[in-house]
């Protein structure tokens, strides 16, 4: 960094950290004006995350680290917030500043992860959060008194309400450039002893890391099994001797009476009481908070578990009859531009890219929107909230049975609308081996882009009758459909439990924040952030995605195979104009490169009951998977202005036949096509996500190909012990 | 004493407090559970055991946190506190 001294004006860095649940995602709001930037840090998969906080007299960088209790390092993805801290990353400025958010209403516990940013060296503010909870808690907090004693300005503020900004905005102008602040905990002797010897060590191997601060030094003696000590062990050669050396190390403080595990933890909280005592005042007057009373309700063992179904079920159901109608309007709009493009422009390979490939293909997806939306406010709602952690909390027994945990519960409560948030969501779950099961079956949960598909199947082909006198036939399979997906989702979860190395369960050490009311904010500003994420990919990759597929469905077109087939229909003596250009469109895309593909892959699909037609409406479908309903429309000469409840392509299906005469879509054949799609992975946004999250192309084919045979087998058995069965 | 187990977080029954008295087991589960509060000499309260007898949810440090089992058996209490 020293020789970019060139650009002195390079805008000072902000580190914002603070405890999860502290609200340190509104602080960011507050501070740049809710805009961010996200780029992900090269080799882990933390998304860095920053925003501008704009003043009259310069701007800084506001830098989002991940919301953490310490800074102990035990994986990769941990240690990047150390490295930023100390200023070793070559990809981060080195800090200016730092800002730890802490909450108001648990001021002891959240006081651990700033009393370990005090040691980092950087000028400090402490953004003293959620005031106004603490205050109708009758906790009252001298933050004069708190500011003296931690050597460190100290402001109140109430983040969801945009409170206390200038002042926060304030501090932190002051302390860029300010005073650095004193370490406020004293360790014990035993401890700088094993450092200062660690560091002469370290200094006579002489290995490729250089010289460590004092800083990483302790974090490597007492984070056993941790990021600084794998990587100091790492970068000196040497035969295990410095391994032992620090294990003599750990022995010693042991021996000293501190176990080194807990020695900082117990260091560091004896300090903060000391630094709380006398600045915070509880009113015993006030009742036991709300929060606990509504928890003897909502994780009660058996109310609870009820509360539970009823809250999920509400969320489903809105999902669904909240967004029917707005994809209504969207398809309608689709439909009406399409239209419009098509009669304002002259027949011609333009109109036919523009609607069919374009707009067709990207409808196809946006309509996914409402839904996508609507999942996500009542996510963000649930969790704001505090209700998520308690549903994580009655779930963590259910899955840990698969290798999962309570904190996989989100994540795939999430895939139901589409694996991608579902995926990105898996972030939370700390054991990488957990995390990596549920990345892997995340896609596996009935997302919002299989309604198409089963609508037009089930309707078609499942007849209306009504089960036991009451059940909808009809609702049943589609319902049915659902577990399937859960039942498939469950038993690869216990496949990969066994097969993947690394052992579950780690801890579940899960804070059960305070219920409180949503903020509004937060919820729009979360919904709106996933819909522009969602509307950027169906931008680039769908719309690419749309593109190539119409491309090999609509070339090659020799003139001469339309003046076969005019020839070859007057002799026939038809001469309805209709009938005529249908004609000529299937055979245009028989003769496509897609058509002929799907000529050749015909025997693989036949042990599944499929003509070449469904085979290759299977295969166009593989970017995205509700392709096939408009595939499926183009190939039954309709052309692809047909959606899922078009009763011309349901009439179509019901009549296709095989050239023998016997109907394509049996009952076997259809449960086929729909097991299909339930277990393949046809969503490139999806195999997308997965390779970004896991930084590797190996899981992401790994997802694939598992998926993708599953898919087959799972259709080939239903389809040969269907046929066997009627 | 000596032939007596020692009693741990598990064993404490809904509603009712004890203190810390040490932690033992796996050194990075220690050192989370003292991270998050659960330090020697500290009250701890079980609040409730989950639906199907795992996890618990126990109050440290005036907030609530979940634990399974095994991490709650890695938590000794002081006897005296029975």
């Amino acid at each position: 960094m020293s020789s970019t001294q060139a650009t002195t004006e390079a805008i000072p860095v902000i580190a914002l950290l603070g405890n999860p649940n502290a609200g340190k995602t509104s602080v960011f709001n507050m501070l740049t004006g809710a805009r961010r930037q996200v780029a992900n840090y090269p080799g882990v998969t933390v998304e860095k995350t920053s925003g501008i906080i704009r003043r009259q007299s310069r701007d800084f960088e506001l830098l989002d680290l991940p919301g953490t209790y310490s800074l102990t390092a035990r994986s990769p993805d941990e240690f990047v917030v150390t490295e930023i801290l100390l200023g070793q990353r070559d990809d981060t400025n080195p800090l200016a500043a730092a800002v730890v958010v802490i909450d108001a209403t648990n001021l002891e516990r959240n006081l651990f992860l700033a009393t370990q940013v005090l040691e980092s060296n950087l000028p400090t503010v402490i953004a003293l959060n959620m005031t106004d909870i603490a205050e109708r808690r009758g906790i009252t907090i001298d933050s004069d008194k708190l500011a003296q004693r931690l050597g460190v300005p100290v402001i109140p503020i109430v983040a969801s309400a945009g409170k206390g900004r200038d002042a926060l905005v304030d501090a932190i102008e002051k302390a860029v450039g300010g005073t650095k602040p004193k370490p406020i905990c004293q360790w014990p002797d035993a401890v700088n002893d094993s450092v200062d010897a660690l560091t002469a060590e370290i200094a006579r191997l002489n290995g490729s890391i250089g010289p460590m601060t004092p800083y990483e030094v302790r974090r490597c003696i007492l984070d056993a099994n941790g990021e600084v000590e794998r990587r100091l062990l790492a970068h000196t050669s040497n035969d295990g001797s410095l391994a032992d050396f620090i294990y003599e190390q750990r022995k010693s403080i042991e021996a000293a009476g501190q176990a080194p595990a807990n020695l900082e933890a117990e260091v560091r909280y004896a300090c903060i009481s000391r630094i709380v005592d006398g600045c915070i005042e509880r009113n015993p007057g006030v009742r036991a908070p709300r929060s606990e009373r509504l928890d003897n309700l909502l994780t009660h063992r058996i109310l609870g578990t009820i509360v539970f179904v009823i809250v999920m079920t509400a969320v489903f159901s809105s999902v669904f009859s909240w967004a029917a109608p707005l994809m209504d309007a969207i398809e309608g709009v689709f439909a009406t531009l399409g239209g419009w493009v098509s009669s304002s422009l002259s027949e011609g390979l333009l109109a036919t890219f523009l609607t069919d490939g374009v707009i067709a293909g990207v409808g196809g997806v946006l309509v996914f929107l409402p839904q996508i939306m609507i999942l996500i406010a009542l996510i963000t709602l649930l969790e704001d909230c505090g209700y998520l952690a308690r549903a994580a909390f009655l779930m963590d027994r259910v899955l840990r049975v698969f290798g999962l945990g309570g904190r996989g519960f989100v994540p795939l409560l999430s895939s139901f609308a589409c694996a991608i948030p579902g995926v990105m969501a898996t972030r939370t779950i700390e054991c990488p081996k957990e995390r990596l099961i549920t990345i892997l079956i995340a896609p596996l949960m009935a997302c919002s882009a299989r309604i198409p598909v089963y609508t037009i199947f089930v309707a078609a082909f499942i007849p209306q009758k009504t089960v036991w006198g009451f059940l909808p036939l009809q609702g049943l399979v589609f319902a049915g459909m659902y577990f399937f997906g859960i039942i498939a989702a469950a038993i690869a979860a216990l496949v990969f439990k066994n097969l993947l190395a690394g052992r579950t369960p780690t801890p579940f050490i899960l804070e059960l924040p305070s219920y409180k009311a949503p903020s509004v904010k937060l919820i729009l500003w979360r919904t709106l952030d996933r819909a522009k994420a969602f509307l950027q990919s169906a931008g680039t990759i769908i719309l690419a995605m749309s593109i190539i597929i119409w491309a090999l469905l609509y070339f090659p077109r020799p003139a001469s195979l339309e003046t076969q087939v005019r020839t070859d229909m007057q002799q026939a003596g038809i001469t309805d104009e209709g009938e005529i250009e249908n004609a000529v469109a299937g055979e245009y895309l028989r003769n496509s490169v897609m058509g002929r593909i799907g000529k050749a892959i015909e025997p693989a699909v036949k042990p599944l009951g499929w003509d070449w037609k469904i085979g290759m409406a299977a295969m166009a479908s593989f970017p995205a998977r509700e392709v096939v309903v408009s595939t499926l429309g183009i190939i039954y000469n309709l052309g692809d202005a047909t959606d899922e409840e078009s009763p011309a392509l349901r009439e179509k299906l019901q009549a296709a036949k095989w050239p023998d005469g016997g109907k394509v879509y049996t009952i076997p054949v259809v449960l086929s096509i729909m097991v299909f799609f339930a277990l393949c992975c046809q969503c490139g946004a999806t195999v997308a996500v997965i390779k970004r999250e896991t930084n590797s192309w190996k899981w992401a084919t790994i997802a694939f190909t598992y998926m993708t045979v599953l898919a087959y087998i799972g259709a080939l058995v239903v389809y040969q012990v269907g046929t066997r069965i009627s | 004493m000596i032939a007596q187990n020692p009693r741990t977080l598990a064993d404490l029954r809904a509603s009712n407090t004890a203190k810390v008295q040490s932690l033992t087991g796996d050194p990075t589960i220690q050192q989370r559970l003292a991270e998050m509060g659960l330090t020697s000499g500290r009250d701890v309260r079980m609040v409730r055991v989950a639906p199907l007898g795992d996890p618990y949810q126990i109050e440290v440090l005036d907030y609530h946190l979940s634990l399974r089992r095994r991490e709650c058996e890695c938590v000794l209490l002081a006897t005296d506190s029975a």
